[in-house]
């Protein structure tokens, strides 16, 4: 049988690298898309490729509406389709309302949301030709929940899940599901930058800082590991999973029943 | 400029929602800076004043940043302050996603979103130094759920929401809040116009197009009264609402109970 194609972006670090992973080693041909030195993109196909399945890096300046759009059809060119999207490239920026620069409203919304729309929309005409697709928007509790300080990020959250709405509505019925997956602390990049941060605000260590940075939200009180994360969005591309439309599942320590 | 009364920002408030409830806030004893189109703002300014109010207009492009950038400063200039701010303006397009147009989501998300986000930026600093302001976005039932057609603009409503948490989170305790209203189907020339082109479209009746999105979405079977609308404005912005923060509140004949 034909293997099914995932398009991941931001797929070189975090959550992303490890949605790559657990598909790769699910037999998935994997087209991962992020930032990355040449070596760690070498280092990350090889290791991918061991599952013994197709794998193409793809660079893109998801801050650029025309490379954003582009992305899908360089991946169907080489692997003939995609059959789930992952939207997951996502950048933080924290900054009081009113010191909130509009040139990093601009960016955190570009890379966000914009560019889930752009992709969304290239990649919805091929999976409904075929009768079969996933589109998973790696969105946040942060896409039902404000915090301080997150103006645009926690914007561009919320509006993923308009688009996730919007999105299962026209795709109800065609075989394709399009829903929302949305982490609180996770351990990776994005989340320890927070923490080296309020460690060096506070002047406390980073083991110190991490703890009262999570107990803060998250009931649990741990971090996440990417692959909790990896594991629910390969269940929700499962042929179980097709009546999931339009949902944001949140998974997060308890963070949003809060 | 009068101190003891309060002075109200309406964007887009000479057509549809906004014209009524600049009429609302008039009539409350507010000073009142206009804010739209500019035909007919002489003709409502006269209007209004006859409730014994200052009224002026300022006319600013929302897709344009430099006329967004100014438009609080020459509010302020007139009226010495500006107490609550109504972020109405807004616009819509309906397209498949797969269709929908780059120019039209990014022009979209710049009128409904990001402007709510400079404007609020630029109102904080003084609402929260006089111990005293009301913001108000105008999100929709499309802020908390989807239909279809609806990418970008659903996208610029659920973004409003998030932003209005945060704004909340960041206010809380200042004696400034803010929150939203999402309203369903109003009695307005923005609805009137998207069924008249849905009905070209079809090449069916008006009258059968809005009896059938009614139906379908809206279980009281009614559009909503704009007045309703600007009356529930009105409230959150009286000094008993003064617990309300973060919060968007459904205005919809049902549609989101469903």
């Amino acid at each position: 049988m034909e293997r099914r194609v995932v398009l991941v972006t931001g797929g070189t670090r975090g959550i992303g690298y490890a949605i790559a992973r657990i598909f790769a080693e699910s037999g998935y041909d994997v087209a991962f898309h992020g930032l990355g030195t040449p070596e760690e993109i070498e280092e990350q196909k090889a290791l991918l490729r061991g599952n013994g399945v197709k794998v193409e890096y793809f660079a893109g300046d998801l801050l650029q509406g025309e490379e954003a759009l582009g992305l899908v059809g360089r991946v169907e060119a080489d692997f003939g389709k995609v059959d789930v999207l992952v939207n997951n490239a996502g950048m933080q920026y924290v900054a009081a309302f009113e010191d909130h620069e509009l040139e990093m409203w601009d960016k955190v919304i570009a890379v966000n949301l914009t560019a889930s729309f752009c992709t969304m929309k290239m990649a919805i005409g091929g999976m409904v030709s075929r009768g079969w697709g996933r589109i998973l928007n790696i969105a946040s509790v942060h896409g039902k929940v404000g915090s301080v300080h997150k103006a645009s990020y926690v914007t561009s959250k919320h509006g993923m899940l308009g688009l996730t709405r919007v999105a299962a509505l026209e795709l109800a019925g065609s075989g394709v599901t399009c829903n929302a997956i949305c982490p609180g602390w996770v351990s990776t990049p994005l989340v320890w930058a927070q923490v080296k941060k309020r460690s060096e605000e506070r002047g406390v260590s980073l083991d110190e800082a991490r703890e009262s940075l999570v107990k803060e939200k998250q009931p649990s009180g741990t971090m996440l590991e990417p692959e909790e994360v990896a594991k629910l969005s390969l269940f929700l591309c499962s042929d179980e999973a097709k009546h999931f439309q339009g949902s944001a599942l949140s998974i997060d320590g308890g963070w949003s029943a809060q | 400029m009068r101190d003891d009364v309060r002075v109200v920002l309406i964007t887009g408030s000479t057509g549809g929602i906004g014209r009524v409830m600049a009429e609302v806030f008039a009539e409350s004893g507010y000073d009142v800076a206009l804010h739209g189109e500019e035909e007919e703002a002489e003709i409502q300014k006269t209007h209004l004043r006859g409730y014994g109010v200052e009224v002026e207009y300022f006319g600013a492009d929302f897709r344009n940043r430099e006329e967004v950038g100014g438009l609080v400063g020459r509010v302020e200039a007139e009226f010495g302050r500006v107490d609550v701010l109504v972020n109405n303006a807004g616009t819509q397009h309906m397209k498949s996603f797969e269709s929908f147009e780059y120019e039209k989501w990014a022009e979209i998300l710049e009128i409904n979103l990001t402007s709510s986000f400079c404007l609020m930026k630029d109102v904080m600093g003084g609402m929260v130094s006089r111990g005293w302001g009301r913001i108000v976005n105008m999100s929709s039932v499309h802020g908390l759920s989807g239909s279809v057609g609806r990418a970008a603009y659903s996208a610029s409503k659920h973004g409003l929401v998030g932003l209005t948490k945060v704004a909340g989170l960041e206010l809380a305790g200042t004696g400034v809040t803010c929150n939203a209203i999402c309203p369903g189907i109003v009695d307005t020339p923005l609805f009137g116009k998207m069924v008249s082109d849905v009905a070209r479209e079809r090449g069916e009746s008006e009258a059968v197009v809005r009896q059938s999105w009614l139906m379908e979405k809206q279980p009281s079977g009614e559009m909503v009264k704009a007045e309703d609308v600007a009356r529930l404005c009105l409230y959150l912005c009286g000094d008993s609402s003064c617990s309300f923060q973060g919060l968007s509140f459904p205005i919809d004949g049902g549609w989101l109970s469903q």
